[in-house]
């Protein structure tokens, strides 16, 4: 098991340093030049003599690899630079931002998850009956319904007509409720279909049905060992989310005033703020790592068949 | 294995609990610092707050510098030495001050009762030290032509100053009372090296307000600036949310969480509409502050032929712009700038709506419309131009699509080009484009800078107006107009600037655009700025 962990820590360091490449050049690939994009941004009338003067300043004019290693030499050291835009350090932004989005994206994860474990077991205990196709079509509507569309949804009934909850801004529990559930609604519908489904397979197990012969109470079925089974993939798909959300959270951001990393990103990238860019990117990447690994470990010490095969 | 699944289960509960708790643990850690927030915006007692909301970040307020910094907090911070009022300027931290014969040396006499929010004097020594400033970074603001003129600010006494140019420049005085870079910084906001294009350490100003909490990207708190030398503000706060969504701001505004909207693009003109029509809440229109207006390229394809700019000009209905994508609140613009704008008032003719005058001006420029066919062709050519926007911009985007439609009328097709917003300034800059949005500078740099800056490649309306028989002569007469001291001459050179503008149909002038408001009933004494960026949130009561 620690071996495994070490292993797939050090294997980080690749994955991060291809994404790093990748992303490196593909920023310098966008239409616009960073020196250009802020003298237009500061409404500085572009000229060859201007850009140069930017271009030197924020060390554009060097070659590429050296940039690449300049700003890798840094980033081993947690210092990715200063925003062209703002002057700071970007990591210190970053870490202002960054809180933020962990909460709304746990939060929204949970809540995901405590919507759809009812509701996925009940359609599964009572399948093709009314309560399943209501699920379904809540389903439906979640999945196909437009994070931005929600929202506005959301606040139209919860803030304005009801007044429950405030319509913007970061605060308190109430500020946080909306926009976590906005944004745990599109997963609402994938988690549910796919515990119906995991938790139907399990019921048709073997061992469901000698555990009935014993006679054993069904509660204790399902609440003990069906759940138990039905969930596991349910867990990785959550994990898997949370790189999802993490970097999807940006239209929810907005609509909800929410300071998150989201909207620092954004308008990074229509500043052509490379650091800011980069930065985002790598740290994102991390984090999904960091989740997967955290997924496989979990997996390993709720499912003793995972353990003991040896899977990794 | 059951005692396994039992541990399971248990530590599997106490990781939920755990998690849950420490999501209602950081909810409520952060409920207390806002939360103090919202009290200090809404509901502590005694005081008496505005809640007010921008798109972006207020930025670093740093007086010299423009973005991340937004023009509004950094009027509300820092003031100029004049002030720009209904066309004229005004004495402001200069109580008056003297022009040599020349035109060339300026003397102010600095009012002696002003202080910085932090107790320390505004005088002479201070007001060199921060043209020094500007004047170190002079690259930075050679977009203003002012900079490039001032050779040096030099300190006659305590409270007197000359500023000396190097040619004598009009617009001076007017360039002046800008909200940036000339305002003044105080003693203890200045960095080691004094170099404030490097950062400031402090926003220390003598404007009526002071920064006091600030969290970056979520709000801006000011309080009134207890040495201010003025009119004190009415209320004690002005609290500054970021609301980067117009739609999000409107249902914010509905809910009460904020008290005014103001500003061009704000919000939607449809929520405009909307709030205005619930008869809930007072909004009100400004005065025209700009010009929107489609710059058409003389250098490029079919409109290097004046016929058919003319026939762009003649085929496009304005009204049906101001009737339904502006719902009246912009007014519809006949020449580049309006008649009270200064050495604006130029007697032109307009360009009326007349379809049939527009497709009479494209069959003598050759192009006709063969049989059976929907655009016309010369040489075997089709008559298409292209119109480029800024894809963000939905109302820039309503507009082109009207233009579309009536140029189609005439047998002209028009290609739509929605660009990302850099990349629709790179073409503005490269002159990559048949038809640009392209909005003028507005109050007060209208029309001297609007002009000056037509002579410099990097904008659109250079680029357009390249292709010009008459363009050398075009760029001679404003300069000429910039550095002339005599007013008659002054203002001929602009009758032959403006009238030549006109007549060359470089421009499709659209509407003339103003600044819109809503706030709810309990709020008095909202008044417009002179300027697009300027609030005067000292002048607003709330009740």
């Amino acid at each position: 098991m620690a071996w495994f962990i070490v292993k797939r820590v050090l294997s980080i360091i690749p994955i991060i340093l291809g994404v790093s490449i990748i992303t490196f050049l593909m920023v310098h690939l966008l239409p616009v030049d960073p020196a250009e994009a802020y003298l237009r941004l500061s409404k500085i009338p572009i000229s060859d003599e201007a850009v140069q003067l930017v271009r030197t300043e924020l060390g554009l004019d060097q070659p590429l690899y050296t940039q690449y290693l300049n700003w890798l030499s840094g980033a081993i050291r947690l210092d990715f630079g200063s925003s062209y835009i703002t002057k700071n350090p970007v990591w210190e932004e970053m870490m202002n931002y960054l809180p933020a989005t962990l909460e709304l994206t746990f939060s929204s994860i949970i809540l995901a998850f405590l919507i759809s474990l009812p509701i996925g077991i009940f359609s599964a205990l009572y399948k093709d009956r009314l309560f399943d196709h209501f699920s379904r079509t809540l389903s439906f509507v979640g999945a196909a319904t437009p994070s931005f569309c929600l929202g506005f949804l959301f606040i139209y009934i919860f803030s304005l007509k009801l007044g429950y909850f405030p319509v913007s801004g970061r605060g308190g529990l109430v500020h946080l409720i909306l926009p976590s559930l906005t944004l745990a609604l599109a997963s609402v519908a994938v988690y549910t279909r796919m515990l119906r489904g995991s938790t139907i397979d399990e019921l048709h197990q073997p061992y469901v049905l000698y555990a009935r012969a014993r006679g054993i109470r069904e509660k204790i079925i399902i609440g003990k060992h069906v759940l138990k089974n039905a969930i596991t993939p349910l867990i990785t798909t959550m994990g898997m989310h949370i790189g999802h959300k993490l970097s999807g959270s940006i239209i929810v951001e907005n609509v909800f005033a929410w300071p998150g990393m989201g909207r620092y990103f954004v308008n990074a990238l229509s500043a052509r703020d490379y650091p800011v860019i980069l930065c985002y990117v790598v740290l994102v990447t991390t984090i999904i790592i960091i989740c997967n690994l955290l997924i496989d470990i979990f997996h390993a010490v709720i499912d003793p068949r995972v353990r003991k095969k040896g899977v990794y | 294995m059951i005692n396994l699944s039992k541990r399971y289960f248990k530590s599997s509960y106490l990781l939920t609990v755990l998690l849950v708790f420490s999501l209602l643990l950081t909810a409520c850690n952060g409920s207390s610092s806002s939360s103090a927030a919202d009290n200090n915006a809404s509901s502590e007692t005694g005081v008496n707050t505005i809640r007010f909301s921008s798109a972006n970040d207020i930025g670093p307020l740093n007086p010299h510098m423009y973005a991340p910094n937004q023009m509004f907090a950094q009027n509300m911070v820092y003031e100029s030495l004049v002030k720009y009022v209904d066309g004229k300027v005004v004495p402001h931290l200069a109580e008056k001050w003297e022009v040599s014969e020349d035109g060339k040396e300026y003397t102010f006499f600095l009012r002696k009762d002003v202080k910085f929010s932090d107790g320390s004097a505004f005088n002479a020594a201070n007001v060199v030290k921060n043209v020094d400033a500007v004047l170190a970074n002079r690259q930075r603001h050679s977009w203003l032509e002012l900079v490039n003129q001032i050779k040096e600010a030099t300190k006659v006494d305590d409270y007197t100053v000359t500023i000396s140019l190097h040619n004598p420049y009009y617009p001076m005085l007017q360039e002046l009372a800008l909200i940036r870079p000339l305002r003044f910084l105080g003693e203890a906001g200045f960095p080691e090296s004094g170099n404030t294009s490097e950062g400031i350490k402090a926003p220390i100003g003598t404007g009526p307000w002071v920064l006091t909490d600030y969290k970056i990207n979520e709000y801006a708190e000011f309080s009134k600036n207890e040495n201010y030398w003025g009119e004190m503000p009415k209320v004690d706060k002005i609290h500054v949310a970021v609301i980067p969504d117009g739609e999000s701001r409107v249902l914010a505004f509905e809910n009460n969480e904020i008290d005014v909207i103001y500003g061009d693009g704000s919000i939607s003109l449809d929520s405009f509409k909307y709030l205005k029509e619930t008869g809930k809440y007072e909004t009100a229109v400004s005065e025209p502050l700009f010009t929107k207006s489609i710059a058409l390229n003389s250098n490029k394809g079919p409109l290097q032929d004046i016929n058919v700019r003319k026939a762009v000009e003649y085929a496009f209905n304005k009204q049906s712009v101001i009737d339904n994508v502006f719902y009246g609140t912009d007014k519809l613009a006949d020449t580049l700038f309006p008649a009270n704008f200064p050495y604006s008032d130029v007697k032109l003719t307009p360009y009326t709506y007349d379809v049939s005058k527009a497709e009479a001006l494209l069959n003598d420029a050759g192009w006709v419309l063969p049989a059976n066919k929907e655009f016309r062709e010369k040489d075997g050519n089709v008559l298409e131009l292209e119109l480029c926007f800024d894809s963000a911009n939905n109302v820039h985007k309503a507009i082109a699509e009207v233009l579309q439609g009536d140029l189609r009328k005439i047998g002209v097709s028009v290609k739509l080009i929605g660009e990302e917003n850099q990349l629709f300034g790179q073409r503005q800059t490269n002159g990559d484009f048949d038809m640009i949005f392209s909005d003028t500078f507005g109050i007060p740099y209208d029309p001297h800078a609007m002009v000056s800056s037509m002579r410099i490649p990097s904008h659109a309306d250079y680029q357009a107006q390249v292709g010009l028989p008459m363009k050398k002569e075009l760029d001679q007469k404003i300069e000429e107009a910039l550095l002339s001291t005599d007013e008659k001459t002054r203002q001929e050179l602009y009758d032959y600037i403006l009238t030549t503008l006109h007549e060359q149909a470089v421009y499709l002038p659209i509407s003339y655009g103003t600044n819109l408001t809503v706030y709810h009933k309990n709020i008095k004494g909202l008044e417009f700025g002179q300027m697009n960026s300027e609030i005067p949130f000292e002048k607003i009561d709330k009740e």
